[in-house]
């Protein structure tokens, strides 16, 4: 497309150019003061502001670093500050900003690896340590050898929460993370209610310990920016209230959890795993 | 203790605040208002007339105490909770934290003793104009 702008047999029609002021800045080179570099890049109708980096790597400048995947709203690679705000690359269409100019910088509240690619260590590890995983008492679960059962009133308690594509852009949005780097942050919060809340786990007090702490989850204000970040229309902010209500619950009043998911006996309705299935791949959290 | 505890507290602290401050209020600041309903028993914040018996009021004490104990609880957690939000070193915020609860049992302990001696032991002037 780069060369063909003005071809008259080009398969998409040029609105206008756009200015993409972009950070650049090398973590390899600290010292190098960080700097916004501007390009002029031809937009086209439905355009996203991710294809106009990879117009902007194709023919404008090869040097220029940015993480991206799927394209479509669904591995959360491409989160980054367009216009101040943390959006997916791939999701927003240039125009729709209705600016002549596109500003990209890194996700906020991360440190830079290198121009529009966060550090996200941070929120992987705190996601890792609140243990994102369905956790038995007894028995593992591979070890069950069946199905839980869990009507729809008990999937839904949970179901919005698994949505999370780990993009971190509500860590991006949350001022209480922007000013306390030690506060777990809305992404892993939320994942830690998505798995308490769903009635195969009896993992409560493990989560309990890394979340109740001085600088964990009772630091969230409920600005709710987070949720108004969210790509896939998650309510974190929502989640870090009712995990509140559940550890006063659980932790102070001593109310026990529901009863957890029962196993589903075999029935010719319900017959036992056929030999062909393969079996489920090791874990890889301990 | 565990975070969630202290902030449970701090919930039904700032619950009980309200309701506390908003007698508080009403009886202080609204006799006006008391008077156009027939409530009104007087100028609430004439010496003799208002401020002695309330001091020597049982019930009215233990609203002191507590309204005291809240009051403070509250508003230190509440800084508490600010510092730790701040960008400061760990040791800086447990040493904040540490030194709010020392301020916090000392002014309590000066407040406890205020209101007790009101109402254990009143100003001798104004217990004869009490007729105690």
């Amino acid at each position: 497309m780069g060369n063909n702008n003005n071809d008259n047999n080009s398969a998409v029609k040029i609105v206008k150019n756009i200015a993409f002021r972009i950070y650049r800045w090398d973590g390899a080179n600290p010292d190098d003061a960080p700097q916004m570099k501007v390009y002029e890049v031809p937009v086209y109708k439905g355009m996203t502001v991710l294809e106009g980096l990879i117009y902007i790597k194709h023919y404008l400048d090869q040097s220029i670093s940015y993480r991206a995947s799927c394209r479509m709203g669904v591995c959360g690679s491409c989160g980054m500050m367009i216009n101040g705000k943390p959006l997916l690359a791939c999701q927003q269409q240039i125009l729709k900003l209705e600016t002549d100019t596109v500003e990209l910088r890194p996700l906020a509240n991360y440190p830079v690896v290198k121009d529009l690619v966060p550090d996200l260590t941070r929120m992987i590890v705190t996601h890792q340590a609140i243990k994102p995983f369905i956790i038995r008492r007894e028995t593992p679960p591979e070890e069950i050898g069946g199905e839980f059962h869990q009507s729809v009133e008990e999937l839904v308690n949970y179901l919005q929460f698994s949505y999370c594509i780990k993009c971190g852009m509500c860590m991006s949005a949350c001022p209480t993370v922007g000013s306390l780097p030690e506060f777990h942050g809305p992404q892993p919060l939320g994942q830690a209610l998505r798995y308490i809340n769903d009635t195969r786990d009896e993992g409560f007090e493990d989560r309990l310990a890394v979340m109740d702490t001085a600088e964990g989850i009772f630091r969230c204000h409920f600005a709710g920016a987070c949720s108004e970040a969210c790509p896939k229309g998650i309510d974190p902010a929502f989640a870090i209230q009712l995990l509140k209500g559940e550890i006063v619950r659980r932790g102070i009043f001593r109310k026990k959890a529901g009863a957890s998911a029962a196993l589903m006996p075999l029935t010719q309705e319900n017959p036992p795993r056929r030999e062909n299935i393969p079996t489920p791949p090791p874990r890889t959290v301990e | 203790m565990r975070e969630s505890k202290l902030w449970f507290m701090h919930i039904l602290a700032g619950g009980l605040l309200i309701v506390f401050l908003g007698f508080h209020s009403i009886i202080m600041h609204y006799d006006t208002v008391l008077g156009y309903l027939g409530l009104s028993s007087g100028d609430a914040l004439d010496f003799n007339s208002s401020v002695l018996p309330r001091m020597k009021s049982v019930a009215h004490t233990t609203i002191y105490l507590i309204l005291l104990v809240i009051g403070l609880y509250h508003g230190l957690y509440g800084l508490r909770s600010m510092i730790y939000e701040l960008a400061i070193p760990r040791g800086a915020k447990k040493a904040a934290g540490v030194f709010l609860l020392l301020v916090g049992l000392a002014v309590g302990a000066w407040g406890v003793y205020t209101i007790l001696a009101g109402h254990l032991n009143p100003p001798p002037e104004l217990t004869a104009v009490l007729g105690g």
